[in-house]
């Protein structure tokens, strides 16, 4: 259609734009009347955590100091860049509201990622007060849980031993490095419940301990964190404490394999170095350091797949597990010749056969001791056999620590990196 | 007079597509309805046969009396007396869920980003911009959803991309095992009688551009939201498993919360609330459209814009006072219940009643 070019249309025009910047201007004067939320009323929360004394319910949060990045700061100075301040009341809220009568700035959870919980308060079951986190619009579903090893949150939290000016961000980059080594867990709120609510599958969090730094000069703080190991629920309630080596098994079986390591023994019997030509100017290696070279390996894993099923084979049920993992040879710290197929193939089989014994011990463990399904194989007998699970789904955590496992490893070394001989070896001997 | 207002083929796929799938988007009652487990996409697409059965009185007279509305061809069939009281029911019925719409809008803005903004204010706004819209009547309707509609489905599909990482496809296994047959037809059932858009489009029939496509417009609409509400349903059932999808007030808004990819595509969920109120003034604004036709024909008006100013100050009043004294959603006893039996009597019994008559009558109708 083609636009009218009368003078009564031209006016017409005008008004049109008239009314349309009377509309717009408000869109601008206007944002946010009610819901804004000016930086300084606020006090942005890093890490919250959560205790109980009693009846009481303590609430910690830890609160970044607004100020402004002076150049050449020293470093004494950028540790106070966050507070700490604690409230105590009937209820988590409560606890949480009473932070205003202490604290000038009212508390802002939207970018709180960490929440640490005493273990006392753990003990006592958790499930309940999450109800709180998990209702409220500002706090975030994807924060991190931890459980505080023996001790009370607030003394988890101010330690920073990292580069990380905020302890908060230090805690929540130690919880991310899970990919490179699973022997910590990463698990959020939404992630436990969904865990909490399948009734085939128990939840599992992070742990978080205090260690005190040793071996090192150094005249920073005295102690640093450590987010190794894994705390276990039974139901909403903390049940235990995962050590190094179990919780490595629940990531690995679990599929959160990332790029973690391997240390094995090397294989005994490998075929010797005869192709290779030695060099003469070298040997003066004497044979008895040869001999006490420890035959070790590392493997470091880059791809990485997991299968898991679930049998019932003559009345028992067996769970297995493929573990099919892919990767480079990090270090060799023997005296074998890697440059060889037979020998790599030797050697990725020694790695299969030690990452399988260690989780079989592992699941083992984690199966007699605590009698709890932390990895979920309720949900996958659930899925194979439905009929049968209905007679053992009140019982499974019994029925779990009965069953059978089975677990198979493949390796595949696809690089041995920038080397193809160990230091501790001469070539041709 | 003004001249007829038409909209095309694909305008009024769009227009009820989005009129559909903007509850799914929101509370999505879907997931606790029965089996009420991991097999709520069958029932989702069980409830396809179901929602053609539901609506096959209304399809049927609207074909037949093409050019009539539904309050017409009503008033026709049943004669002038009862006719007009059907036709101040369907007003109360349509109101009563305009009424709805607006409150869980206000709902869902209060409870996601704007907590302490009062109900009153954004109800103020998402009427006025929808009587605005309702003036221009339905070929702005047509022409608005046109722009705005695939942008919604965008934002889907885009939520669904990124939010695949968080996806644990074990949570929607085993498929039928825990759940009967009969269970699956009752949520199909219930789902079926949750969209109410049937009427809707009968009320805009004669305004169709070619109203012998009639059919395959519902089917298609029909088709599209089913396949967007599976869609939002396995995004928050796989991502937020089953227990906690059914705790969720806004499901979808919880999921899109979780999204965070190479940690920098984060915290987008205010773009959801962003397309959600879009649909959600469509959603209203043809609802009040519709209102006030139904009001101009059963009342012998000569225009439906008489209308529109005395209904949303109606609605503005009673809309806020539901919202001030419930949460809508989140209390959903006894509206969902009320929603439930008056869509059955709307959709469905009220249209076969007339049927049957029209069956009788046929011969001296033709007259």
């Amino acid at each position: 259609m083609l636009r009218e070019t009368s003078p009564e249309g031209r006016s017409d025009l005008m008004k049109r734009r008239i009314l349309l910047v009377i509309f717009i201007l408000p869109v601008i004067i206007f944002t946010g009347c009610w819901d804004q939320r000016e930086l300084n009323k606020i006090g942005i929360v890093t890490a919250m955590g959560i205790d109980k004394e009693g009846d009481e319910f303590i609430v910690t949060v830890e609160v970044i100091k607004p100020e402004p990045v002076r150049a050449g700061s020293s470093v004494s100075e950028s540790n106070d860049r966050v507070t700490y301040t604690q409230g105590r009341g009937k209820s988590v809220f409560d606890a949480v509201r009473n932070i205003t009568l202490k604290f000038d700035r009212k508390a802002f959870l939207s970018h709180n990622s960490i929440i640490i919980f005493g273990e006392d308060f753990a003990k006592d079951g958790i499930i309940k007060y999450l109800d709180l986190i998990n209702r409220d619009q500002e706090t975030r579903e994807t924060s991190y849980l931890l459980v505080a090893e023996k001790a009370k949150s607030y003394e988890v939290m101010g330690i920073n031993a990292g580069i990380e000016e905020i302890p908060g961000r230090y805690i929540q980059q130690l919880v991310e490095n899970e990919v490179y080594n699973v022997s910590s867990l990463k698990m959020d709120l939404v992630g436990y419940l969904r865990d909490y609510y399948n009734v085939g599958k128990q939840p599992i969090i992070g742990k978080i301990s205090i260690l005190k730094k040793e071996n090192l000069n150094d005249n920073g703080s005295k102690y640093e964190l450590s987010v190794e190991g894994a705390s276990i629920f039974n139901g909403g309630r903390l049940s235990g404490y995962l050590n190094a080596d179990e919780t490595e098994c629940v990531n690995f079986i679990k599929g959160n394999i990332g790029n973690s390591i391997i240390t094995f023994n090397n294989p005994e019997k490998v075929p010797s170095d005869g192709l290779s030509t030695s060099t003469p100017r070298v040997g003066g290696m004497p044979k008895s350091v040869g001999k006490d070279i420890k035959q070790q390996s590392v493997f470091e894993i880059e791809e990485s797949k997991v299968k898991r099923d679930v049998e019932i084979v003559d009345g028992k049920i067996l769970m297995k597990v493929n573990i099919k993992i892919r990767g480079n040879l990090a270090e060799e710290s023997g005296d074998i010749d890697i440059s060889k197929r037979e020998v790599i193939e030797a050697v990725e089989e020694a790695c299969s056969k030690q990452l399988q014994e260690d989780l079989k011990k592992n699941f083992e463990t984690i199966q007699r001791k605590y009698k709890l399904d932390v990895f979920g194989f309720g949900q996958l007998f659930h899925i194979r056999y439905p009929d049968e699970w209905k007679n053992v789904k009140d019982n499974w955590a019994q029925v779990f620590s009965e069953s059978d496992c089975k677990i198979e490893v493949e390796t595949h070394i696809h690089t041995t990196n920038l080397t193809n001989t160990p230091t501790g070896k001469e070539k041709g001997k | 007079m003004k001249e007829e207002q038409l909209i095309s083929s694909y305008q009024a796929i769009l227009l009820i597509t989005v009129f559909r799938i903007v509850i799914a988007f929101s509370y999505l009652p879907a997931v606790n309805t029965p089996p009420g487990n991991q097999d709520i996409w069958i029932s989702i697409i069980l409830s396809i046969p179901w929602t053609i059965a539901i609506s096959f009185p209304i399809l049927y007279l609207s074909n037949k009396f093409s050019n009539l509305t539904l309050i017409e061809y009503t008033e026709k069939i049943l004669g002038k007396a009862i006719g007009k009281i059907v036709g101040i029911a369907y007003a109360v019925f349509l109101l009563f869920y305009v009424i709805t719409f607006v409150a869980i809008l206000s709902e869902v803005l209060t409870s996601t980003i704007f907590p302490q903004t009062p109900s009153w204010i954004l109800i103020l706004i998402l009427l006025i911009t929808s009587s605005y819209i309702s003036f221009k009547g339905l070929e702005g309707l047509g022409r608005g959803a046109e722009i705005f509609v695939p942008i919604i489905f965008l934002v889907i599909l885009t939520f669904l991309i990124f939010g695949f990482n968080l996806f644990d496809f074990n949570e929607l296994l085993p498929i039928l095992k825990d759940s009967t047959f009969s269970q699956i037809n009752i949520g199909a059932r219930d789902i079926a009688f949750k969209f109410t858009d049937i009427i809707i489009l009968a009320m805009f029939v004669p305004n169709l551009e070619n109203r012998k496509e009639l059919n395959k417009i519902f089917i298609r609409s029909l088709l599209i939201s089913m396949l967007v509400l599976i869609i939002v349903v396995l995004c928050t059932q796989l991502s937020l498993g089953i227990e906690q999808t059914k705790h969720a007030d806004f499901p979808f808004f919880t999921f899109s919360r979780l999204i965070n990819l190479f940690d920098f595509i984060q915290r987008i969920e205010s773009i959801y609330v962003m397309a959600w109120t879009v649909a959600n003034v469509w959603k209203v604004s043809g609802y009040l459209y519709s209102l006030t036709i139904n009001l101009k024909q059963t009342l012998n008006s000569k225009s439906n814009e008489v209308y529109i100013i005395p209904m949303s100050i109606l609605i503005f009043i009673l809309s806020t006072i539901l919202k001030n004294n419930y949460s809508v959603v989140g209390v959903s006893q006894p509206l969902q219940f009320l929603l439930y039996f008056s869509s059955i009597a709307f959709m469905f019994a009220i249209p076969c009643i007339t049927l049957i008559v029209y069956f009788f009558r046929r011969k001296k109708l033709r007259e």
